[in-house]
C-alpha cells in the first residue's frame, strides 16, 4: 500500500503525456499489421470485393489450412527448430569469444584483427567461390551447410564487443589477483555482466535463422531437410496462378495474398513465445548484483 | 617491428588458404573442361552404336534437377510404370521456385548439375553460353531412335533455332500443344451475363469493332448490371496497368521491339501509332472504364477482379487450360454463375483487322550435364519417347486405365472418379500430379484437345476458345514472333533489352500523366540514341 | 642488434602474456578466414570477363581492365541513381538512426513495467513483416479506395492520390522503414539502458537531478557507445538502403522519384543473362564507397572522443 502510494506520488504531467505518446505509436503500429491478421481470415473472394474490411464477414482458416496441408509441414518446423538451436549457440559461440578477444587491450596485432574482422563487412568473394568452398568441404546437401558457413554476423559482433569494453577493467584485474583462470572470469563475471546484450543477440540471431531460406534453397536439393521458410515460400509459389497450371481444391482457389498474410501469423509465432523469456534480461539492476558478489 | 612482423604472418596465413582454395578451384574447373571433351566424344560414338533395339537391361539410378517434384512422386502410377519398363530410378533434386535463378545459375557456374536438368524459362543468351562452355552434353544427332521426340523436331522451328555449332544441347519443351497455337492467346472474355441483363444478344465468341467495345463498356458503366456501385470495374487487363502496353500492340504491334521498315530494322516505339494508343488508354482511365489503382497490380490482379466478379471484361491470356480453370473458379465465386455465362469478345481494330500475334513455341527444356553418362541420356530421351504415345498421353490426362477409366468401343472415356477426388489433396490426387512428371518434357496442354476428354468442357474448348481462333483466321493483321531479334541476337542484347523494358512503365506513366504526349516524348528523346545503335547492331548481323 | 633482440623477446613476451585473448580469438578469425578471406579470391571477377570453363581464376582479365567499370556509367540515368543513393542514403539514416533512441527514452520512462513489456513486445511485430507484405498494405491503407480516404472522406473531404504523388514516395519510403525498424532497433538501446547501474539513478535523485537530468547525464552516457557505432555502422552502409522495399512499394508512376543504384540495376540487367563480372564490379564500387563513409564516420567519432567499430 505504501509502494503504491509513494508510486502515485511521483507521477508527473511527463509521465502522462509519455503514456499518451507511446499508445498512440502502438496504435500507429497495430492498425496497418491489424489489417495483415484480417487478411489472414479473408477468403481471396471478400478480399477482392473489398480489400479494407474491419473484420471479414465470413472469417476462414483456409489459408493456415493451406499453409498446414501439406504434412512436410511439420518436418520442416522440426528441422528449423534444429537449425535455429544449433545454429544460435554456434553463432553465440563464435561472436561471444571473438568479440570478447577484440575486447581486451594492448595485444600485439589487435589493430590488425580488428581491421581484418570490419572488413569482411564490405568485402566478400560473392556466391560463386562461396558455393564453391562449401561443395569443397563437402558441406553441399547437409544439415551444417546451413548451421556453419553463415554463423557469424560481424554486426552482432561489434555490438557486444562494444558492451564488453565498457566492462570497468578493474574487475578483471581483481579477480585475476583472487586467482581466478581467463576462462573463469570470462564464463563467471564478465559474460554475466552483458546479459542484456546477448539476450539481444541471441534474439537477433534466433531471428535471422529462423527466417533463413536463401542459402537453404542454395545448398540443400532434397526437400526433407528444407526450413520452414523455404517450405513456406514454395506454398506460397505454388499458389500464384503463374505456377499454378495444376487446378487448386475444387471450389475454394488458394489465395496467396491470404497465404502470404497467415504465413507472417505462423512465422512471428514461435519467436513470440521465446521473447517475453529474454525480455527479463532487459529489467535494470542485472549489473548490481553481480558486482556485488 | 611487432606489427610488420604480425602482418607478415597473417599475410602467410591468408596467401596459403588463398592458395589452399585456389588451387582447388582450379582443379575443379580443369576436370570439368576435360571431362565435357571427353563425355562429347563417348556421346557421339555411343549414339552412332546403338542403332539397334534398345536395351535396358542395365539398372540405372541418377539424380534430376527440378523446381517440380514432390516426395511421393515415385509412387505415381505412371511414374512407378516407366521407372519399371526402362528399369530405373531417379531422386529430384528440389530447387524452390523462389530461387530458381540464382540456384540454377550457381550450380551452372560451378559445374554442380545432376545429370538431367530439367530447365524452367530457358534463357537464350545464358543457354548458347552454358552450351559453349561445356555445361551441358548435347543430344545426339540422330532422334531417330526417338520417333515421337524427332517429330517435334520437325514440326517446331524452335529446334533449328537451338541449335549451337549444329547441335541441341537442350531439348525444349513445347507450350500448348493444341492445334490452334499459331497464335498467342491474350484475348477478350466478357460476361455474357451482364451483357444479357443489359439486353444484349450476344454470342459465346461476339465479334465487335472497336467503337462497339467502348459503347459496351460504357454501358456496363451506365447501367452497372451486377449491382457493384463503386466496387465495378468495366475492363480488367491480366496484370492490371502493367498488361497495357502489351495491349497496346493492336494499335502499334512493335511498340516494345524492333521493327522491320524497307530492309532495315528501326525502334517501334516512336511510331505515331503508339500515341494512338496511349490516348485510347488515357480516355479510358480517365472515364472510370478501368480500375483506379490499377498501376499498383500485382501479377494477375485483373485477373482475380473478373473471377471475383468484378468487372465485366477482361485482357488475359486465356489458353485452353487456363480458360477451363477460369470457368471453374468464377463458377465458384459467383452466385449463379454458369459456364455459358463467360464469353469472349473478337475485336476488329479501325483498319477491320484482328490483331494477333504469334505464340512463342516454348518455355522451358530439359538438357544433360555434361558428366551425364550416355546410357542416362539415351534411357531419359526413351521416356521423354514413350510419354508422348497417345496411350501414355490418356493416363496422363485420366489416370490408370480400366481402374480410373474405362473407354467403349466407340472411343467414349467414362471416368471412375470425382473431380474432388482427382484434385489436390483428394484420394486420387495423383491424377492431378503426376502431370508434373509430363512437365519434365512437355509442358502443358496435351490434355485438353484429346477427343471427347470428359475432364474438359465443350462449350470452353469448341464454342469459346475453337470458334475465337477461327475467327481471327478469317482476318488476321499478323505479327510473327522474331525468334532472331526476340531471342537469338546474343551479340550485345543487354543494350537494346533494357530500353525495351522500360517501355511498358513508360507507357503507364504517360497514360496517368496530364501531358502524355510530353511524357512520351521525352522517353523517345532519352533512349532513342541508345535503340539506334542497337538497331545498327542488328542490321549488320540481320540484314547485309 | 641487441636493441632488436630485445625488442622481440618483449614483443614475445607480451604474446604469450595475452595467450588467452589469443586463444579467444581463435576460433571467429580462423571461421573469418575460411569462410570470409578463403573465398575472397572471387573478386578478381570484377577485373575479367567471367568464363564458365575456365573458372574464376582462369578466366581472362578484362580488357581494357576497368571494363566492367564502365559498362554502366556513361549513362545519365546511373548518375541519376548514383546521386539519388547518396540522398536517399542520407535521409535514410536522419529518420531511421535517432528513432529507435527516442523510442527507448520513452519506454525507459514509462512506469507500468507490465505495459512496457507489452508496448516493447506490440512494437517488434512490424519487424516480421517482409516489404512484399508491408507492399500490400500501402496500397491497402492508402489507395483511392483505401482506409485513409475512406476516413477522409468519413470526415467530408476529397480522396488523395497519395500514391501517385512522386513528392511523397520518398517520405513514405522512410516513414515505413522507421515503423518497420525502429521498434526492433530500440531492443539494442533497451539491453544497453538494462546495463546501467540503479545506485547511479538513486544517486542523482539524492542530488536532487530531475528526470530530464538523469536522462542527459546518465541513461544518455549510457547508450552512448552503442548509438555511436550503430551511426558508424549506417554510416557504412549508405549505398545500401531499401533494395527490396524500394522495389515493392513504387509503382510505375512513381518509381523514377525512388531509384537508386540497386534498383536502377535490376531493372537494367532483369531480362538479360548475368554478367558476373559486371554485378562484382558493381558491388565492389559500392563497398569501397561504403568503406569510405565508414571510415570517415570512425574517424570523427574517434576525433570526438568516442570509440569505433575499428
Amino acid at each position: 500500500m505504501a509502494e503504491r502510494k509513494r508510486k502515485l506520488h511521483g507521477i508527473e504531467p511527463f509521465d502522462i503525456v509519455n503514456v499518451c505518446i507511446l499508445t498512440l505509436l502502438m496504435l500507429v503500429v497495430l492498425i496497418p499489421f491489424y489489417f495483415t491478421v484480417v487478411q489472414s481470415f479473408m477468403t481471396q473472394q471478400e478480399y477482392i470485393m473489398n480489400s479494407t474490411t474491419l473484420w471479414p464477414k465470413d472469417p476462414t482458416l483456409g489459408n493456415y489450412r493451406d499453409i498446414f496441408v501439406a504434412s512436410t509441414m511439420l518436418r520442416s518446423f522440426g528441422n528449423s527448430v534444429f537449425y535455429t538451436v544449433t545454429g544460435v549457440a554456434f553463432s553465440m559461440f563464435l561472436t561471444t569469444t571473438l568479440a570478447y578477444g577484440l575486447s581486451k587491450k594492448d595485444y600485439p596485432g589487435r589493430a590488425l584483427f580488428q581491421n581484418m574482422v570490419v572488413f569482411t563487412m564490405y568485402f566478400g568473394g560473392g556466391l560463386i567461390p562461396f558455393f564453391l568452398l562449401i561443395k569443397q568441404l563437402g558441406m553441399i546437401g547437409t544439415r551444417w551447410s546451413i548451421v556453419i558457413p553463415t554463423a557469424l554476423s560481424v554486426f552482432n559482433m561489434i555490438i557486444l564487443r562494444n558492451f564488453f569494453e565498457q566492462l570497468p577493467p578493474d574487475l578483471d584485474e581483481a579477480a585475476t589477483l583472487d586467482g581466478a583462470s581467463p576462462l573463469r572470469i570470462f564464463w563467471q563475471i564478465d559474460l554475466p555482466l552483458v546479459k542484456p546484450a546477448i539476450a539481444t543477440l541471441v534474439l537477433f540471431y534466433a531471428v535471422g535463422r529462423w527466417n533463413e531460406w536463401f542459402y537453404a534453397s542454395l545448398f540443400l536439393g532434397d526437400a526433407r531437410l528444407w526450413p520452414v521458410q523455404l517450405e513456406l515460400r514454395q506454398i506460397l509459389w505454388s499458389s500464384t496462378s503463374f505456377a499454378s497450371e495444376v487446378p487448386a481444391e475444387v471450389g475454394r482457389p488458394s489465395f496467396s495474398e491470404g497465404i502470404k498474410a497467415a504465413a507472417v501469423m505462423v512465422t512471428m509465432l514461435p519467436i513470440m513465445m521465446v521473447y517475453p523469456f529474454l525480455q527479463k534480461y532487459f529489467v535494470k539492476g542485472v549489473m548490481i548484483g553481480a558486482i556485488k558478489s | 617491428m611487432k606489427k610488420q612482423l604480425f602482418s607478415a604472418l597473417l599475410a602467410a596465413i591468408l596467401a596459403a588458404s588463398c592458395l589452399a582454395g585456389c588451387s582447388g578451384e582450379g582443379q575443379e574447373s580443369s576436370t570439368a573442361s576435360s571431362s565435357a571433351q571427353s563425355s562429347g566424344a563417348a556421346g557421339e560414338s555411343q549414339a552412332a552404336e546403338t542403332g539397334g533395339e534398345p536395351d535396358y537391361s542395365e539398372h540405372l539410378s541418377f539424380e534430376v534437377f527440378s523446381i517440380d517434384g514432390s516426395e511421393d512422386m515415385m509412387d505415381y502410377p505412371l511414374v512407378a510404370e516407366a521407372c519399371e519398363k526402362f528399369n530405373m530410378e531417379f531422386t529430384i533434386q528440389l530447387v524452390a521456385w523462389d530461387n530458381w535463378g540464382d540456384v540454377t545459375r550457381t550450380l551452372a557456374a560451378t559445374d554442380s548439375f545432376p545429370e538431367v536438368v530439367a530447365w524452367y524459362d530457358l534463357n537464350y543468351p545464358e543457354y548458347v553460353e552454358w552450351a559453349q562452355e561445356g555445361v551441358f552434353k548435347a543430344l545426339p544427332d540422330d532422334l531417330s531412335a526417338y520417333p515421337n521426340l524427332q517429330a517435334l523436331t520437325e514440326k517446331y522451328t524452335i529446334f533449328e533455332k537451338l541449335k549451337v555449332d549444329g547441335k541441341l544441347y537442350a531439348f525444349p519443351k513445347i507450350k500448348n500443344n493444341n492445334p490452334y497455337n499459331e497464335y498467342d492467346s491474350y484475348m477478350f472474355a466478357y460476361r455474357r451475363d451482364w451483357a444479357e441483363a443489359m439486353g444484349l444478344d450476344y454470342a459465346p465468341v461476339q465479334d465487335l469493332t472497336w467503337d462497339e467495345f467502348r459503347e459496351f463498356l460504357q454501358k456496363v458503366k451506365d447501367e452497372d448490371p451486377g449491382q457493384l456501385g463503386d466496387r465495378l470495374v468495366p475492363f480488367d487487363l491480366e496484370n492490371g496497368a502493367n498488361s497495357w502496353c502489351g495491349m497496346a500492340r493492336k494499335w502499334n504491334p512493335y511498340i516494345s521491339g524492333y521493327e522491320l521498315v524497307d530492309g532495315k530494322y528501326v525502334w517501334g516505339a516512336p511510331d505515331e501509332t503508339s500515341m494512338d494508343a496511349i490516348l485510347e488508354f488515357k480516355d479510358m482511365y480517365d472515364t472510370g472504364m478501368l480500375a483506379a489503382d490499377s498501376y499498383t497490380d500485382a501479377n494477375n490482379a485483373g485477373k482475380e477482379r473478373f473471377m471475383a466478379g468484378r468487372s465485366a471484361v477482361i485482357y488475359s491470356n486465356l489458353g485452353p487450360s487456363i480458360l477451363l480453370d477460369t470457368a471453374k473458379q468464377m463458377q465458384a465465386n459467383i452466385p449463379g454463375f454458369e459456364e455459358e455465362d463467360l464469353g469472349l469478345f473478337t475485336i476488329k481494330m479501325d483498319d477491320g483487322k484482328y490483331y494477333v500475334s504469334q505464340m512463342d513455341e516454348w518455355w522451358g527444356a530439359f538438357a544433360f550435364d555434361d558428366s551425364c553418362r550416355d546410357e542416362v541420356m539415351e534411357r531419359w530421351l526413351a521416356v521423354g519417347d514413350w510419354l508422348l504415345e497417345d496411350e501414355q498421353i490418356e493416363k496422363y490426362a485420366y489416370g490408370v486405365p480400366e481402374q480410373d477409366w474405362t473407354k467403349a468401343a466407340d472411343g467414349t472415356v467414362t471416368l471412375n472418379y470425382t473431380a474432388e477426388e482427382s484434385a489436390s489433396g483428394g484420394e486420387k490426387d495423383y491424377i492431378t500430379n503426376q502431370r508434373s512428371f509430363q512437365k519434365f518434357f512437355i509442358l502443358e496442354g496435351l490434355d485438353v484437345f484429346l477427343e471427347g476428354n470428359p475432364n474438359t468442357s465443350s462449350y470452353i474448348i469448341n464454342d469459346l476458345f475453337k470458334t475465337n481462333m477461327e475467327t481471327w483466321a478469317t482476318n488476321p493483321n499478323y505479327t510473327p514472333s522474331n525468334y532472331d531479334i526476340n531471342y537469338f541476337s546474343a551479340t550485345e542484347k543487354d543494350s537494346f533489352a533494357s530500353v525495351i523494358s522500360n517501355t511498358s512503365d513508360n507507357f503507364i506513366q504517360a497514360v496517368l500523366s496530364d501531358d502524355p504526349e510530353g511524357t512520351w516524348n521525352q522517353f523517345i528523346e532519352e533512349n532513342i540514341d541508345q535503340a539506334n545503335r542497337a538497331c545498327e547492331e542488328i542490321n549488320a548481323e540481320f540484314c547485309e | 642488434m641487441a636493441e632488436m633482440q630485445a625488442n622481440r623477446r618483449t614483443l614475445w613476451r607480451r604474446i604469450v602474456k595475452n595467450r588467452w585473448t589469443y586463444l579467444f580469438l581463435l576460433p571467429g578469425i580462423a571461421f573469418m578466414i575460411l569462410f570470409c578471406y578463403v573465398p575472397m579470391y572471387g573478386l578478381t571477377l570484377a577485373f575479367k570477363d567471367f568464363k564458365i570453363s575456365a573458372g574464376i581464376l582462369g578466366s581472362p582479365w578484362s580488357d581494357p581492365i576497368y571494363k566492367n567499370f564502365v559498362t554502366m556509367i556513361g549513362q545519365d540515368a546511373f548518375w541519376r541513381a548514383f546521386f539519388n543513393t547518396f540522398r536517399m542514403g542520407f535521409w535514410y539514416i536522419v529518420t531511421g538512426f535517432p528513432a529507435p533512441i527516442l523510442l527507448a527514452f520513452l519506454l525507459n520512462e514509462l512506469r507500468g513495467r507490465r505495459y512496457k513489456k507489452v508496448l516493447q513486445t506490440v512494437y517488434t511485430f512490424p519487424n516480421f513483416l517482409s516489404w512484399v507484405i508491408i507492399g500490400g498494405l500501402m496500397t491497402t491503407l492508402f489507395s483511392s479506395d483505401g482506409f485513409v480516404n475512406m476516413i477522409i472522406r468519413a470526415l467530408g473531404g476529397e480522396a488523395y492520390g497519395f500514391l501517385t504523388d512522386t513528392s511523397l514516395i520518398r517520405p513514405m519510403l522512410y516513414a515505413t522503414n522507421v515503423w518497420k525498424g525502429a521498434g526492433w532497433s530500440a531492443i539494442l538501446y533497451l539491453a544497453a539502458m538494462a546495463g546501467i547501474s540503479p545506485e547511479l539513478y538513486e544517486a542523482a535523485e539524492v542530488d536532487g537531478a530531475n528526470r530530464f537530468h538523469k536522462m542527459l547525464y546518465i541513461t544518455w552516457p549510457g547508450i552512448k557507445p552503442t548509438a555511436v557505432i550503430l551511426l558508424i555502422l549506417a554510416f557504412g552502409g549508405i549505398m545500401n538502403n531499401g533494395f527490396d522495399q524500394i522495389l515493392n512499394m513504387v509503382n510505375p508512376v512513381v518509381q523514377d522519384a525512388a531509384e537508386n543504384i540497386d534498383t536502377y540495376i535490376y531493372r537494367k540487367t532483369f531480362k538479360d543473362k548475368p554478367n558476373y563480372g559486371f554485378s562484382t564490379a558493381m558491388g565492389l564500387s559500392k563497398s569501397v564507397i561504403n568503406f569510405v563513409f565508414l571510415l570517415a564516420a570512425n574517424k570523427i567519432a574517434k576525433l570526438l572522443g568516442e570509440g569505433g567499430v575499428m
